[in-house]
This record gives C-alpha cells, sequence and structure tokens, in this order.
C-alpha cells in the first residue's frame, strides 16, 4: 500500500477565496492540476471540504431564490 | 470546472458587485440584528446551502426561524473577528472581480462553523458520504473515534490501482460522476467504469479477507 504523501491546503483560509472562485469560473490551470489532484487524493480534510462545497453549489437555486426577496 | 460554473445556479450571483455593501459592513461595526435586516437574503441563502441542503433534497423546507438563533451568532462571529474587514482587505488588492457577497458569506461560514462547530451542528445534514454512514443510529463507533475511522477508511482506497483512487475518493465524498469528469477533465463513462472497478476490487479484497480469516 502506498505511503500517502503529506500534501495540505487549508481549505477555510481567506487565501483560498479568490483561488475557488477562480477554479470555479475560469477552470483549474494546467499547471497546478497536478498539485491540485494530489491536494484532493492525499489531503482527507481538504478533499471533504471541497466536495461539501461542490455539493453546497450544486442545487442552492431553491436556496437564493427563496432569499434574494429578503434582502433591503 | 470552468464549464461546469456556467450551468451553475450561483452563476449570476457571482457576477454580482457588492464591493460598496461590503464596505459599509466593514467600516461599521453593525449588530446582528441590524446585518440580518440588511441582507437577510445571503446570509440564510449560505446556512440553507450549507446545512440544509439535503432536507431540500427531501422535500425539507428550513425556516427561516429555525434558521435564525445560529444566524445571529454567525454574524456577531463576523463582526468579533474582523471577518468583514478581512473580507474587504481581500477584494481591495484585486485588480478584477468577482467581487459577490454571496460566495464571500459563504466562504465566511465555512470558516465559522470550523472555529465555533468543528464538530458539526445540531441538526445539520450537509454531510459528507462517508460521514454520514458513521452518524447513523446505531453506528458502531463513537464520534472521538470518527476521524481516526475516516482517515483510516481513506487509506484503504490508497491500495487501489492509482487511476482509480481520486475518482472512487471523490465518489465516496458524493459528487456525482459527472462533476467529477468536469473536475478531472476525464469522460464521464471513464468515470463510471472507474468507480465499477474500484468497488469490485475492494469488495473481492474483502470476502478473501473474510475467507481466511
Amino acid at each position: 500500500m502506498k505511503q500517502a504523501k503529506q500534501i495540505t491546503l487549508d481549505f477555510e483560509s481567506h487565501d483560498m477565496d479568490s483561488v475557488l472562485i477562480r477554479w470555479l469560473l475560469e477552470g483549474v490551470k494546467e499547471e497546478e492540476k497536478e498539485k491540485f489532484e494530489k491536494t484532493l487524493l492525499f489531503d482527507r480534510r481538504f478533499r471533504e471540504h471541497f466536495c461539501e462545497w461542490v455539493k453546497a453549489i450544486r442545487e442552492p437555486a431553491w436556496a437564493l431564490n427563496a432569499s434574494q426577496k429578503e434582502d433591503k | 470546472m470552468g464549464s461546469y460554473s456556467k450551468q451553475c445556479p450561483w452563476h449570476s450571483f457571482m457576477q454580482r458587485d457588492d464591493r460598496s455593501l461590503l464596505k459599509d459592513l466593514a467600516s461599521h461595526q453593525w449588530s446582528s440584528n441590524y446585518i440580518l435586516e440588511k441582507i437577510p437574503g445571503i446570509v440564510f441563502a449560505a446556512l440553507r446551502s450549507l446545512h440544509f441542503s439535503r432536507s431540500h433534497r427531501w422535500g425539507v423546507a428550513i425556516s427561516t426561524e429555525k434558521m435564525r438563533p445560529i444566524a445571529m451568532q454567525f454574524c456577531e462571529w463576523m463582526r468579533t473577528h474582523g471577518e468583514w474587514e478581512k473580507c474587504e482587505n481581500s477584494w481591495s488588492k484585486k485588480s478584477k472581480g468577482p467581487w459577490s457577497l454571496p460566495f464571500q458569506i459563504f466562504r465566511s461560514y465555512y470558516r465559522f462553523r470550523r472555529a465555533e462547530y468543528p464538530k458539526g451542528i445540531k441538526g445539520e445534514v450537509s454531510y459528507s458520504g462517508q460521514k454520514s454512514l458513521l452518524d447513523m443510529e446505531g453506528a458502531p463507533l463513537e464520534n472521538a473515534l470518527t476521524g481516526p475511522f475516516l482517515e483510516a477508511f481513506s487509506f484503504i482506497t490508497f491500495s487501489l490501482p492509482e487511476p482509480l483512487q481520486l475518482p472512487y475518493q471523490l465518489h465516496l465524498e458524493g459528487l456525482l460522476p459527472d462533476e467529477i469528469s468536469k473536475l478531472l477533465g476525464i469522460q464521464a463513462n471513464k468515470i463510471d467504469q472507474a468507480i465499477h472497478a474500484a468497488k469490485e476490487i475492494l469488495s473481492a479484497g474483502y470476502i478473501k479477507a473474510k475467507e481466511s480469516a
């Protein structure tokens, strides 16, 4: 069994805000793809949060539609 | 993920320019009540999406009233931890957008939850696939053991052939084959095959271990 490499990224950090939104809007750049995939593979906590994030934006239209009328 | 974002319901909300709104929130020590009166839609959307998305999938609507206590606590945390200022500082460094407050609050809510509720919030139903198995009634492990158990379970996936590892892990976390496909740039049918093959290998290993025990 392969030993997991220690690659960690703090998913909740402020630095990740702009990275995540760039990934979402523009996609992962070719030069960062390998690091991105290794992080997903070896950092369980990052993977868990990242997937939770993808799932949360998967179907939030109901939440936003229900809420947007409330803003003043 | 680039093409995915255009189909994503959040897309139009990503295009918002909320710089003046964030500047206002960051430069005043507004109370939680005031913030919830001013931008309830944005705050409650983040809570609904993150904590209660599965409730919606099962046709259960979570009322604003039910979410209000945690929303109040979140807004207070934003104020006392200087989160508005940190977000505003981050935006001011960007030469181009997006400057979307729904997205930013969505991110801040993650930080709040990690800081204040590292083990999750009561009533929360937006878990990872692996966690939800452990949270079932009569689950074999105490919560204190959940982290190490998940680590061990995750480690088992490294016994799979390398091309199957990441697709299968993402599948375990609840991503759809189509999402995994877009994320990794692999055709969706190949993802289906990888997941199927991983299951075959792991179940064959389990049967073998059971027979030799």
